[in-house]
C-alpha cells in the first residue's frame, strides 16, 4: 500500500488518472479504505480544531513599520534622484557668497578685523599705488596739518593700496616728531564696531592692537585708522586736525 | 506613478490584513514562542511590503506563507547548526495513520480541544510539522508547499504523511489521557 498516495488522494493532489487508480484499489482493500478515511478524519479534526491566530496589535504595529518603509523609501527616493541638485545648489551658494565677500566688502569693520587689517606697519612687497583721489586728499589733509602744526612737521614716506580679505584697503606711512605713524583707509566702511570712544570726543573711536594705541573715525564715504607708540589723546588730536582739513 | 505605487501598497495592505491571523498563526505554531512568533511575522510582512512590486499575483496568501516559511526554516537551520531532522525519512518507513480498529471515535476528535492539537502539532519535528501546518490548516497545495520549504514535492508527500502519523500518535495520547481510548489500543501505532 502506497500511504503517500492516499495522503495526496485525501489532499486532492493528484491528477485523475491515479485518483481513479488509487479508488479502484481501495475498493479492493478495506484495510486501504480505513486509513483513507483516517487521514480524512484527522484532516477535518485539525482543520475544526486549529483555528486562525489573531493579533490586532502586532497588525497596527506592522502598518506602522510599513509607513515608516514609505517615508523611508520615498527619502532615498528623492535623495538619489536630486543629489546632485542639491550638491550643485550648495556648491551655488559658496560660490556666490565668496564673490558677494570679495566684490562688496562690508560697511563696517569689527574691532577683531582690525587687527588683521592692519597686519603690519611695514610696506608690503606685493603693494600697488593708492587711487589718485584719496592720495590727492591725504596728501592735501597732511599739508594742511603740517601748516596747523608747524613744530611737529608730518611727513607722508610711503604709500600702498592692497586688498586684505576682498577688502580695498590705502596705508600710508607716515612720521613726525614723535616718531613713525601709519594711517590706514578703508574705502566704504561707514563705521567700526566694538571700539572705545575717545573722551570729550564722539566722533573718533580708540582701541589697541599689541604695544600701539590707535584711533579710528569715518569720513568721506571712508573709515580711517591711525596707528602709532603714543598716548592715545595724542593720536585723537592728530586725527581731529586730518579730518578738519575737509 | 507615485500614486500608482500608493495604489499598490494600498493593496497589499488589504490582502495583507486579511491573511494576516494566518500568517501570525503558522509563525506560532513554527516556533512555539508568542515572542519569536511575532517577530518572525512582523519581519515577513515588512519583507512582504518591500517585495509586493515582485508578486506575481496568484495567491497571496501562499506568498505570505512562503516568507514566513522561509524566514522561520533560515532562522531555525542558523540556530541549530547541528543534526537535521531527516533520518525518519531517510529510514523510508511508512506506516498507516491508524487502522479502523486502533482509530479512536471521530466523536473523540470532534470533542477535544484546540489547545491539545497546537500540543500534539507541537510534538511533531519542525519540517514535518511545517508541511502539516501549511496543508492541512492553511490549505496550501503541494507545488506552494514545496516552494515555501524549498524541497521537491516528493518531499512533502512524504513529510506530511509522516507528519499526520506523528501528529496523529500524538493526539492519541491526548484521547488515553482523556480516557476516551485504552491504552492497549495504540500498541501498533508505533512510529
Amino acid at each position: 500500500m502506497n500511504y503517500e498516495l492516499l495522503h495526496a488522494l485525501a489532499d486532492n493532489q493528484l491528477d485523475a488518472e491515479t485518483a481513479d487508480r488509487v479508488r479502484n484499489e481501495m475498493r479492493q482493500d478495506s484495510e486501504m479504505a480505513s486509513e483513507f478515511q483516517a487521514i480524512l478524519d484527522l484532516k477535518k479534526f485539525v482543520q475544526t480544531h486549529a483555528v486562525p491566530v489573531a493579533n490586532d496589535a502586532l497588525w497596527v504595529s506592522c502598518q506602522g513599520r510599513f509607513r515608516e518603509q514609505a517615508r523611508a523609501k520615498r527619502v532615498d527616493s528623492f535623495v538619489g534622484r536630486y543629489a546632485w541638485a542639491m550638491s550643485a545648489t550648495v556648491l551655488g551658494f559658496i560660490v556666490v557668497g565668496g564673490l558677494m565677500q570679495r566684490n562688496s566688502p562690508a560697511g563696517n569693520v569689527e574691532s577683531a578685523d582690525i587687527a588683521r587689517i592692519m597686519m603690519t606697519m611695514e610696506p608690503s612687497v606685493k603693494a600697488e599705488a593708492p587711487s589718485p583721489v584719496l592720495k590727492r586728499w591725504v596728501q592735501g589733509a597732511f599739508a594742511l596739518a603740517q601748516e596747523s602744526a608747524a613744530s611737529n612737521k608730518l611727513v607722508v614716506r610711503y604709500a600702498e593700496a592692497f586688498t586684505v580679505e576682498g577688502r580695498p584697503i590705502e596705508r600710508y606711512f607716515l612720521r613726525d616728531g614723535a616718531g613713525k605713524l601709519v594711517l590706514v583707509v578703508l574705502p566704504g566702511v561707514k563705521s567700526f564696531n566694538g571700539l572705545e570712544t575717545v573722551p570729550g570726543n564722539s566722533s573718533v573711536a580708540t582701541g589697541q592692537m599689541g604695544k600701539s594705541n590707535f584711533v579710528a573715525w569715518n569720513n568721506h564715504g571712508a573709515g580711517f585708522v591711525l596707528i602709532g607708540d603714543r598716548k592715545t589723546a595724542d593720536l585723537a588730536v592728530l586725527a581731529e586736525r586730518l579730518d578738519s582739513t575737509n | 506613478m507615485l500614486f500608482g505605487k500608493r495604489n499598490a501598497k494600498d493593496a497589499f495592505e488589504r490582502q495583507a490584513e486579511k491573511v494576516f491571523p494566518s500568517v501570525f498563526g503558522t509563525a506560532l505554531r513554527l516556533t512555539r514562542s508568542k515572542e519569536e512568533a511575532e517577530d518572525l511575522a512582523m519581519e515577513a510582512m515588512v519583507r512582504a511590503y518591500e517585495a509586493y512590486e515582485r508578486f506575481d499575483g496568484s495567491n497571496f496568501k501562499a506568498w505570505l506563507l512562503r516568507i514566513v516559511t522561509n524566514l522561520y526554516i533560515n532562522r531555525y537551520r542558523q540556530r541549530q547548526r547541528g543534526p537535521q531532522l531527516t533520518s525518519l525519512e531517510d529510514d523510508a518507513i511508512y506506516e498507516p495513520v491508524g487502522s479502523e480498529a486502533e482509530i479512536p471515535d471521530r466523536m473523540l476528535f470532534d470533542e477535544a480541544l484546540g489547545a491539545e492539537v497546537e500540543e500534539a502539532l507541537a510534538r511533531v519535528p519542525v519540517d514535518f510539522r511545517v508541511a502539516v501546518v501549511l496543508s492541512d490548516i492553511e490549505g496550501l497545495s503541494y507545488q506552494e508547499i514545496a516552494e515555501a520549504t524549498d524541497v521537491p514535492i516528493g518531499t512533502v508527500r512524504s513529510r506530511l504523511a509522516r507528519g499526520r502519523a506523528m501528529l496523529r500518535k500524538a493526539l492519541q495520547g491526548f484521547a488515553i489521557h482523556q480516557g476516551y481510548i485504552k491504552e492497549t489500543d495504540t500498541t501498533n501505532d508505533e512510529l
